[in-house]
């Protein structure tokens, strides 16, 4: 009996647009880990488009530009993180809105570093 | 039996921390998928929930140790460039060194590095991102993971698109590295 009120109580919670306090931490770490690849994707552009960035990614002679794409994005993830979590603990998207929104992120982020699409989008910009 | 420092370095990368992920996936899921209240007791979830727990962080450190590892350390071997006096236009011995200007140096492998390396080095930096967040929700969600279904739901998704992230970067090492092996 106990149990079925839980649940019944939890339903209620829900269909009222309640946002746990575990869906607010998922929620953060959610959408940060899709504003991290995102960023990646157009870092991946960027140095393609651009030498110049393409120069200041390279923190690493040896690792080449990769070192500072790989660095920004995970910066953006970092950053992105704590402001979520922060911001989250006063107002919070449903559970399922930062899913939709992080998988949004994830298809830019991944469709920014496959490679026909990004040299595709690099030699459009700037042919040579 | 010899192997080289690279070689030990690489084996590390994609056999030890990259493979642990790939084949702890599959207890991971299966871990996320069962934990419901009609199939395991109170004390099951209990004891599920920790296993979850200890196992999501081994997995998420596994990941970021394999990005890190074949990022900074086996990827400037693959990248490096040969010295003036070896010829880049053609499939030496002395070129096998240089496995980024090996592959570069024939039509045939040329894609190998175009499409294969310029993809994986890049796309494998989302999985620990992922599975990050998926290690995070474990630990908040707890327990409830065995009522919330939109909770599993959403861990599985995440758990399942790193692991395909990272199938793909590992196909394309594993294939890199057969044409052209960090020797």
């Amino acid at each position: 009996m106990a149990t079925q009120s839980v649940t019944a109580d939890k339903a209620v919670e829900k269909a009222a647009g309640y946002v746990s306090a575990a869906d607010r931490v998922m929620n953060a770490a959610m959408i940060a880990s899709g504003i991290g690849s995102a960023v990646l994707g157009l870092m991946v552009v960027g140095a393609e488009v651009n030498t110049g960035l393409k120069a200041f990614l390279t923190w690493d002679k040896g690792v080449g530009p990769l070192a500072g794409k790989v660095g920004i994005a995970i910066i953006a993830y970092v950053i992105s993180w704590v402001a979520l979590h922060v911001t989250f603990q006063k107002q919070s998207p449903k559970l399922m809105t930062a899913l939709w929104i992080t998988v949004g992120l994830l298809i830019v982020g991944v469709a920014l570093t496959f490679p026909p699409i990004y040299m595709g989008i690099a030699s459009a910009i700037a042919p040579h | 039996m010899h192997l080289t420092d690279r070689e030990l370095w690489t084996l590390i990368h994609g056999m030890g921390f990259g493979a642990l992920y790939l084949l702890a996936f599959a207890g991971g899921i299966a871990g996320l998928y069962s934990l419901r209240t009609k199939l395991v007791t109170v004390e099951g979830i209990a004891d599920r929930v920790s296993r979850l727990r200890w196992g999501s962080v081994v997995m998420a450190a596994a990941v970021w140790l394999t990005v890190i590892v074949g990022t900074f350390i086996v990827y400037p071997w693959y990248r490096a460039t040969p010295p003036e006096t070896v010829d880049t236009k053609a499939q030496s011995a002395e070129l096998m060194d240089y496995p980024r200007y090996w592959l570069l140096a024939s039509e045939e492998t040329a894609e190998y590095h175009h499409f294969g390396m310029e993809w994986k080095e890049h796309v494998a930096w989302i999985t620990p991102f992922l599975a990050t967040a998926v290690a995070v929700g474990v630990f908040a969600y707890g327990k409830e993971l065995s009522t919330d279904r939109r909770a599993r739901f959403v861990l599985m998704g995440l758990f399942i698109l790193s692991f395909a992230l990272s199938g793909v970067a590992g196909l394309f090492g594993a294939l890199i590295t057969k044409a052209a092996p960090i020797i």
